[in-house]
């Protein structure tokens, strides 16, 4: 497990430093942050409405994790079982 | 839950990357308008299938070397966690591109070739449901995969790039492709790759562990 980990890690490294050496592309600056000619949706958020879809996601989330976690907690029972039934 | 702090840290990760992938200030930029947002959600798909399908082939490759049940349900669970990732990519990717590219499936190299990918891994799963004898079906499949990991990467790295492709970093197109990300679309970014990650493997590992037990009670 522990190895397994620390090799996800190192690959993930690998990645990042690929995806660092790519082509010539144009860099993202400042401007294109204040670039007011292009339509956002600034009303959107502005009305704050952009608060609802990040309280949905955030709740998806939330009950998804709780899902995962309760199965996790299954299976850890269920070897539980499976080594007292072994030691028997 | 035995070592949890990995658990704890993905859904950590996936919170702040839901929050800021939606809230933080993104660049404006032509085309991509408010869209430039799914690249946290879209991007990590594929990242976080390469990784699960590297660590499927890599207990491919042990197993071959040391056949063992635990390598072969680590591989293959590894194998179905990559190839759900790699759905989700393609789904996603059809809905931005439906909006940036004008059309969900515009036979876009990249996009033919993960296509291709993921069919290369539903027939590993075929494969694997054929073969009555475990021993046989461990070794086949295990050495199907290290075919099929060794022509997707060629597929999705290296032949997208001989051509002219819509996808960022191939060829010339209006996108994404023009830009390079900057440190406040990274900062989100990579902690979408690896909060999502980490998520791939956690449901992996439950599904190896539930298929250990299984293992257990049928001897």
């Amino acid at each position: 497990m522990k190895k397994m980990i620390t090799a996800c890690l190192i690959s993930f490294g690998l990645l990042l430093s690929g995806s660092l050496m790519a082509q010539e592309k144009r860099k993202i600056d400042d401007n294109d942050y204040a670039n007011q000619s292009v339509q956002m949706a600034d009303g959107f958020r502005a009305e704050g409405k952009i608060y609802v879809v990040v309280a949905v996601m955030v709740a998806l989330l939330g009950g998804l994790t709780f899902y995962v976690v309760s199965t996790d907690r299954k299976v850890t029972a269920l070897e539980k079982k499976v080594e007292e039934f072994l030691d028997k | 839950m035995k070592k949890w702090w990995w658990k704890v840290l993905a859904v950590a990760l996936l919170l702040y990357v839901v929050i800021a992938g939606l809230l933080f200030d993104v660049p404006r930029l032509v085309i991509l308008n408010e869209t430039i947002r799914v690249l946290h959600f879209h991007v990590p798909m594929w990242f976080g299938m390469i990784l699960l399908l590297l660590a499927s082939v890599v207990y491919a490759i042990k197993n071959l070397a040391n056949p063992s049940a635990k390598n072969d349900i680590f591989s293959v669970e590894f194998a179905n966690l990559g190839t759900v990732f790699g759905i989700l990519g393609i789904v996603t990717g059809m809905i931005w591109a439906n909006f940036t590219w004008g059309e969900p499936w515009s036979n876009d190299p990249k996009q033919n070739a993960s296509a291709i990918g993921i069919l290369m891994y539903l027939a590993y799963f075929v494969l694997r449901g054929s073969i009555e004898d475990e021993n046989t079906k461990a070794r086949i499949s295990a050495v199907y995969n290290i075919f099929a990991f060794a022509i997707l990467i060629p597929l999705l790295f290296i032949l997208p790039r001989l051509t002219d492709s819509l996808h960022p970093g191939n060829g010339g197109n209006p996108g994404f492709n023009a830009y390079d990300l900057d440190s406040k679309l990274r900062k989100v970014f990579y902690t979408a790759v690896l909060g999502w990650t980490l998520l791939g493997f956690w449901i992996a590992t439950i599904r190896i562990r539930m298929r250990m037990v299984q293992n257990v009670l049928e001897k």
